[in-house]
């Protein structure tokens, strides 16, 4: 019971280290990707490469509406692709991509020479972005020998 | 980086006359065709759902309520919200050819198969949300 509890303490520990370094990372890598990578600015075509399952991380700023965020975040499920939520509204964003436009929503076609998506799906694998997939992501951190997932009724939905 | 617009796929109809609608996807065009040079794909979908049917309706009431009128129709991918759901209607024949809804009376029977096919897994009482109206 006291060893989940150190695990469970361990883990956001990590997560929140992981977190802090993240917020000025993701801007470089974001930089790198403009110059070296494919990637479409905008909702329109955001839905479009996703139909056409051409992207690859889709990122979208704090301040897009919700109604468009989680419609996002649907078809981005649905193409089983990471939503990276930036830490900045719209205007941080188009700064961040070198753009003097705002920018709410950005996918990545090619990363380029940036490693930008594996970490993005790392970091999402820890803190996830949705409630139901969080629960299920924390469960499989957690060791089930100690029947701790099973007391926040984790399964596959 | 799942192409999930497949056939099968249950979708909503944003756009037109059968906006709200829940369709199944038939075929898709990829690429677009010359006429339509978008993604689009050929939906089947119900114009008319089926009604609620209770225990205490009779036979005849049942088959009644039960019937369902469908439609055919080509429509953009912007013109869709998908959805998690899937429909496995074997729609085949009703996608045969790339005319298939060339000319009214083609189309009319296209339209005449898909509803017997809708109407037959809706007496089964499977994808249950497939025929139940989206509540806007």
């Amino acid at each position: 019971m006291l060893f989940s509890v150190c695990c469970v303490l361990l883990l956001l520990v990590v997560v929140v280290v992981l977190q802090k370094k993240s917020t000025d990372n993701i801007n470089n890598k974001l930089q790198l990707v403009m110059k070296s990578g494919k990637y479409t600015l905008g909702y329109k075509t955001v839905l479009r490469t996703l139909r056409n399952s051409k992207a690859k991380l889709v990122i979208i700023s704090n301040n897009c509406p919700p109604l468009r965020k989680s419609e996002i975040e649907y078809y981005a499920m649905l193409a089983k692709v990471t939503v990276h939520h930036f830490h900045g509204n719209n205007v941080d964003l188009g700064t961040a991509c070198g753009k003097y436009f705002r920018v709410c929503c950005l996918s990545i076609i090619d990363p380029g020479d940036s490693d930008i998506i594996k970490t993005t799906v790392m970091s999402a694998g820890l803190s996830a972005a949705s409630p139901a997939s969080c629960s299920v992501l924390w469960c499989r951190y957690i060791p089930w020998q100690f029947g701790v997932a099973s007391e926040f009724g984790c399964s596959r939905n | 980086m799942v192409k999930f617009l497949k056939p099968g796929k249950a979708v909503i109809l944003l756009q037109g006359r059968f906006a709200g609608r829940k369709a199944v996807i038939v075929r898709v065009f990829e690429e677009g065709t010359r006429d339509r040079p978008y993604g689009h794909c050929l939906v089947a979908g119900l114009a008319k759902y089926p009604k609620k049917v209770i225990r205490k309706d009779s036979a005849k009431k049942t088959a009644k309520k039960s019937r369902v009128k469908c439609f055919l129709k080509l429509v953009n991918f912007t013109h869709l919200m998908p959805t998690r759901y899937t429909l496995d209607v074997d729609l085949k024949e009703v996608a045969a050819g790339p005319d298939a809804l060339a000319t009214r009376d083609k189309k009319v029977a296209a339209c005449k198969t898909a509803k017997e096919r809708l109407e037959e897994r809706f007496k089964t009482g499977k994808n249950r949300w497939f025929f139940t109206k989206l509540r806007f």
